[in-house]
């Protein structure tokens, strides 16, 4: 079968990863610059169409990146809600931006109704922000969007409704390319980061910003007889450029308990100084600085569940979506740091991600359900008290992140899960799907 | 003292500009433009005050309005103005840069230093060395009165100056192409030990001379020595040598298709394209950790200093240039600010005779480890040396406490 596909975006070689990533190509189609211009600088966008064929499960694919051109003609199109963004400079990152979510509403859902509406046409729609809001009902897509458009998606629930995907290899994918946080730099870390053999303590717990369940877990680790996990507190040094408001009690109250030697100043002289608080200073940030703490770190990565219980949509629970990766475990697992999530969902998650593309599983070396939890953080203690218990824990938990790590960067290599879906979707009125 | 900085505020470039100074106030990050997102320019003033040597100042960041303000100094940046419009990617080499000095920004520069006199300082830090068309012009059209700081150590007339720690700095903020990174680097590298070479050459862009160097490693026979060629995505862009395929052909053949560094893997191994950001961030992850030792191409007579030491440095790498002349460049930094001159081990030495050298000292066990202790240790003095120079001294400043304290004298 033969499939054209259009891509309302700028063209880059990375954001041809991110769409499609898995297929057969030739390296040289994959070009870097369309001019002499954008040849010796990557600051001007490449607004030239660029067409690259590849093969991918044996199916031809005739891609086309046209930018905001070619809407009516036949064949697949894509567009996706954070790329645009950047294309339009309305994001420096493909975080969650409450200020402009706004624009899915005015503008996406109108335009992809208008558009979708042309025969032998087939409009997919990409929403990954790494975030766990519900997208699907917070922008009322089950009614306002046409049914002839697929949205592809980070959460999980919903697999009943048949145009809302999760796409797991694309998701992935979003946090390399573009590579707007650095984070495919944590990959190449991990390189250099497995010869580091001198840490300070057995297990870390960083805290950043400050929610219920991180203060949780730290009162519980603070009260531990005999503590072998320490906490560091990263000066989130303006909560007020985010959020609007400030958390200076708390944090006096945490800087105490941890000491002068486990607060992270984030605003050092000159060199040291990693500035304001976006989120890829925060990554940066991240990686060089609190990897070299411990050989094990806790993440307090997001849980659906602890929103389902606490969180400000309790009440209305389709809107909280089921997700679970962000830049905490993917940036932990592409540098091969051996990481313990709050959630023991997190762990499932992954390992049903490798079980659904048919890949074996390891079992992971500490059961729980929730380290706020029940007594789990004191078993976690225990195990770090001891040292040939601890070494045979810390050398299965790298076997279970390398064994995760490398079945992913594989994976992304020969798997595209939004192509799986593309390639079996149907046009509007499907006259020309071969070509 | 007051100083206009026709510049959009970023944290970056206060600490380019001001470095070693202490702000009175924690130095600000965002403001409604930037706060969601970084890629948005601060159009606004953003005033500063903060202390340097026992002085008062006052930067004030005001883009291009207060060019009439005669109360303080003014300083522009030819390469941040382009990087703020987007006209280049980052500091270094470009084929546009120096088209726009005739006729654009040189007039208007005259323009103001008709009032401002002597008040103006221009930055040209470009991290090549020499235009004689761009020095020609500066020298030729632009008003003597204008202060002009380079980034080379020759034919520097009276209007021209070098502030040593704005070269340095200019490689880290703005972080254009990542080489703040291989500082933090520094703190992992250390624990890597086992190097496949004992001495590593790596080449991108092959020259004349670069491939006669390898032609001489490659005679060597020495399996310590090695040499890599990373693939420049497209040889033709840059190329400016006739036998460029002749080349390219004959050092992939003496090294071995194991020493061809592929810059365009697929998907997660793709580096992109020839941007200097790429590169570089190519060369951290690929070409730190090949040997012990990196030999590295760097031409300089003494006048000039690019990427290539500068990295080494703050990652903390130990290596050897093929001229000597890297290091009396940072030797000049170092007696500008009264710190002791450093001896390279292999000072003295010419590219032949300081290959013939390190093939001597790998391939003995003895001779080497002792060759390894003395320019690691030598890397880390020097290392050592200038980030102290980089976190206490600024060439600019120092300049205008000196003319300040003159006319103060004249009176």
């Amino acid at each position: 079968m033969s499939y054209k596909i259009y891509v309302h975006h700028n063209y880059s070689y990375e954001r041809f990863w991110y769409f499609f990533h898995g297929v057969d190509v030739d390296i040289n189609d994959v070009v870097t610059h369309t001019n002499i211009d954008n040849a010796f600088n990557k600051q001007i966008p490449i607004t030239d169409k660029v067409n690259i064929k590849c093969k991918y499960k044996n199916n031809n694919l005739d891609i086309t990146f046209v930018g905001k051109a070619d809407w009516h003609l036949e064949g697949h199109h894509l567009l996706d809600y954070s790329i645009d963004l950047y294309d339009r400079n309305l994001a420096s990152d493909r975080g969650y931006n409450s200020n402009i979510r706004w624009v899915v509403d005015k503008e996406y859902i109108p335009l992809l109704n208008k558009f979708s509406k042309y025969d032998g046409t087939k409009y997919h729609f990409m929403y990954i922000d790494w975030e766990g809001h519900n997208t699907w009902y917070e922008h009322k897509m089950d009614t306002t969007l046409s049914k002839d458009v697929n949205v592809y998606v980070d959460e999980i629930n919903d697999e009943n409704i048949e145009r809302r995907k999760f796409v797991f290899t694309n998701t992935v994918m979003s946090f390399i390319y573009p590579n707007t946080l650095g984070l495919k730099d944590y990959m190449h870390f991990a390189d250099i980061l497995k010869y580091k053999n001198d840490y300070k303590h057995k297990i870390n717990y960083p805290i950043r910003r400050f929610y219920r369940s991180k203060l949780i877990l730290f009162n519980k680790i603070m009260k531990l007889e005999d503590r072998h996990i320490n906490v560091t507190h990263s000066s989130f040094h303006d909560t007020s450029q985010y959020a609007g408001w400030r958390e200076t009690e708390l944090r006096d109250d945490l800087k105490i308990k941890i000491g002068k030697e486990n607060f992270i100043e984030k605003r050092e002289y000159g060199i040291d100084d990693w500035g304001g608080e976006w989120n890829d200073n925060n990554v940066s940030e991240f990686m060089w600085k609190m990897f070299s703490f411990a050989e094990v770190n806790i993440l307090p990565e997001y849980n659906p569940f602890e929103s389902m219980e606490h969180g400000d949509f309790k009440d209305d629970l389709k809107m909280i979506g089921e997700s679970y990766m962000t830049e905490k475990t993917i940036s932990h697992i592409f540098a091969n740091k051996p990481f313990i999530p709050i959630s023991y969902n997190t762990i499932k998650f992954y390992e049903s991600m490798l079980e659904k593309n048919n890949i074996e599983t390891v079992e992971f070396p500490f059961k729980y359900s929730d380290l706020t939890k029940g007594d789990s953080i004191i078993r976690l203690n225990e195990i770090a008290k001891n040292e040939e218990e601890w070494n045979d824990f810390v050398k299965k938990l790298k076997n279970w992140n390398s064994h995760l790590r490398k079945s992913i960067l594989d994976l992304v290599n020969y798997k595209n899960d939004l192509l799986d879906i593309l390639i079996k979707s149907k046009f509007r009125k499907p006259k020309l799907n071969i070509l | 003292m007051k100083i206009y900085i026709h510049h959009y505020y970023t944290y970056e470039l206060f600490w380019y500009f001001f470095h070693a100074t202490h702000p009175k106030e924690k130095i600000p990050t965002w403001f409604e433009e930037n706060r969601f997102n970084k890629n948005n320019k601060v159009n606004q003033d953003v005033i500063i005050d903060f202390k340097y040597q026992d002085f008062g100042f006052q930067a004030i960041f005001c883009n291009n309005r207060y060019w009439d303000n005669s109360d303080g100094y003014h300083l522009w940046d030819y390469t941040i103005y382009h990087i703020e419009n987007k006209n280049i990617g980052d500091r270094g080499w470009n084929v546009i840069l120096g088209k726009d000095l005739e006729h654009d920004i040189i007039p208007k520069i005259n323009n103001y230093s008709k009032k401002l006199k002597d008040k103006i300082s221009l930055f040209f830090i470009d991290w090549e060395f020499g235009s004689p068309q761009q020095s020609y012009v500066i020298e030729k059209k632009l008003n003597k009165n204008v202060i002009i700081f380079k980034d080379e150590l020759i034919n520097i007339s009276d209007a021209q100056k070098v502030s040593f720690t704005h070269i340095l700095w200019s490689f880290i903020f703005p972080n254009t192409i990542k080489l703040r990174e291989y500082y933090f680097l520094a703190d992992y590298l250390k624990y890597k030990k086992d190097y496949k070479y004992r001495i590593n050459y790596p080449v991108r862009r092959i020259t004349t001379g670069k491939y006669n160097t390898i032609k001489k490693i490659h005679s060597f026979n020495n399996p310590y020595f090695n040499c890599t060629v990373s693939s420049f995505t497209n040889y033709y862009k840059h190329d400016r040598t006739e036998d460029r395929d002749v080349y390219l052909e004959d050092c992939l053949n003496k090294i071995g298709i194991e020493n061809l560094i592929n810059k365009r893997g697929y998907n997660l191994d793709d580096f992109g394209g020839e941007w200097n950001d790429n590169n570089m961030n190519e060369f951290m992850w690929k070409l730190l950790t090949v040997s012990e030792i990196n030999l590295i191409n760097e031409v300089s007579s003494g006048h000039s200093i690019n990427e290539k030491s500068f990295s080494h440095i703050l990652a903390n790498k130990p290596f050897i240039p093929t001229m000597e002349g890297t290091f009396d460049f940072y030797n000049e930094v170092f007696k500008t600010y009264g710190y002791p001159q450093i001896e390279s081990p292999t000072k003295g030495l010419k590219r032949n005779e300081k290959l013939n050298f390190l093939n001597d000292v790998s391939s003995d066990d003895e001779k080497w480890n002792e060759f390894y202790n003395k320019v690691e240790k030598f890397i880390n003095t020097l290392r050592n040396q200038i980030l102290e120079i980089m976190n206490t001294r600024n060439g600019y400043l120092d300049y205008l406490i000196k003319k300040e304290n003159e006319q103060k004298d004249i009176i």
